[in-house]
């Protein structure tokens, strides 16, 4: 099979899982960060992460050649470059290399009802100027710097998408882009965002209405980010945080409205989600199972059996492949993992072969286990 | 350096940054040309 043709078949299998058919086999969509990846191929961190224009494409294409995936499989989502100009409180980068994302708050608690009144204009006056000191500035200042922290963004997605369309091209990967849009559930938006995640636990506590009136307001903002460049099978990228940190009824309550809200108003636009339900959701399973059909949830934990049981009839599952196993397991027991979570999940299709998370550095796995389970899965888990 | 000043030089964005001589490397090019290019964009729509 040639390039050309490999890439047809794994588009095919993206299309068919995301349509709810059957696939030929189960695809296999890698998910390496661009810091794993600048360690794995033996490049400087510091320079690597400054110079993507020298180094992105030869940092991917190593991890191409090394490690099967169905797609492009490296992604990077923050430029350094872009939130030193911002003067960024909120993303830094590390002595080592490493964006590192501290603790910080946007919004008093006191602010709430400017909030709630008019979430984009507060965020625009009083959340930017806070989380990027460059913003805090008189106007003209503050729109010459984000023009200025623009082309920089642009510029450095433009590389990475560029480079990942020349290299699905020579590696023949399929057509699936599950990055093609971000945005976050309304509450995690107002929790990691705004109130930081201490403070947003003690006012779900001290006045839930405002965080519910919060999260209510912010939603068309989150909808309006989300909406995701045209590609094919792509997918809205939503993060999952505060939920199992929360009593049930209070995620019930404050979280899972305004979340299915988002979720529901991209599918009326045409867009699919792609949920990383991070932490444990199992007590949430019947909720996540009233979200529009054909949704993607990346299972970080929880009982693979029991998903598959609940919502692996209208919903498409991946993850829970314990990235931890890669660093301590032998190599037999690591693919031995991913067979009983091929026979839990395929049957029935909707089901995409990825780890619970990605690993960070590549201290977090021993690389020959991933590429072990990777190729084990591309090559053996046919329908 | 003036608070004012919107559009900064070399030297001025290596003061601003406070960026090390790694950062001057690898840094300043991308801040260098950030500048020229909102610089030209803005002139142009005056």
């Amino acid at each position: 099979m040639n390039t050309k043709e490999l890439a047809q078949e794994r588009t095919q299998i993206f299309t068919d899982v995301l349509e709810g058919k059957i696939p030929k086999r189960v695809p296999v969509y890698g998910m390496l960060t661009y810091e794993f990846s600048i360690q794995y191929a033996g490049m400087d961190m510091m320079e690597a992460q400054w110079n993507t224009e020298k180094y992105f494409e030869k940092v991917a294409d190593v991890i191409c050649r090394d490690f099967y995936s169905d797609s492009f499989g490296v992604t990077n989502l923050r430029f350094p470059a872009m939130y030193r100009v911002l003067g960024a409180r909120n993303w830094l980068m590390g002595s080592s290399g490493f964006m590192q994302h501290p603790e910080v708050v946007g919004l008093e608690a006191d602010e709430y009802d400017d909030f709630i009144a008019s979430p984009y204009d507060c965020i625009i006056e009083k959340v930017l100027p806070r989380l990027y000191t460059n913003l805090n500035t008189d106007p003209y200042q503050k729109a010459i710097t984000m023009a200025k922290a623009f082309k920089i963004f642009f510029e450095e997605m433009g590389r990475v998408a560029e480079v990942g369309a020349k290299l699905t091209e020579k590696y023949g990967y399929g057509q699936a882009n599950f990055f093609a849009g971000a945005c976050e559930a309304p509450l995690d938006f107002v929790a990691d965002q705004l109130r930081g995640f201490k403070n947003i636990l003690a006012d779900i506590r001290r006045m839930p209405e405002k965080v519910k009136a919060a999260a209510e307001a912010v939603t068309p903002v989150m909808i309006k980010m989300g909406i995701p460049a045209p590609l094919p099978n792509s997918a809205v990228f939503i993060p999952l945080h505060m939920a199992p940190f929360m009593r049930t009824k209070d995620a019930e309550e404050l979280y899972f409205p305004t979340f299915k809200k988002l979720v529901d108003e991209l599918a009326a636009l045409g867009h699919r989600c792609f949920l990383f339900v991070e932490e444990n959701f199992m007590r949430f399973l019947d909720l996540l199972y009233e979200f529009p059909e054909g949704t993607i949830m990346m299972f970080e934990y929880g009982d693979p059996k029991l998903t598959k049981e609940k919502i692996g009839d209208k919903h498409i599952i991946a993850g829970f492949y314990p990235v931890t196993m890669l660093k301590t397991a032998t190599k037999e027991e690591c693919i031995d993992k991913a067979k009983e979570l091929v026979d839990t999940l395929a049957p029935g299709g909707r089901y995409i072969f990825t780890l619970d998370k990605s690993p960070v550095s590549l201290g977090d796995i021993n690389p020959d286990n991933l590429k072990a389970v990777y190729e084990y899965v591309g090559k053996n888990a046919n329908y | 350096m003036s608070e004012r000043k919107v559009f900064l030089t070399k030297e001025e964005l290596i003061e601003k940054y406070n960026l090390n001589e790694e950062e001057q490397v690898y840094l300043l090019p991308l801040l260098m040309e950030a500048e020229e290019t909102v610089r030209r964009q803005v002139a142009g729509t005056i």
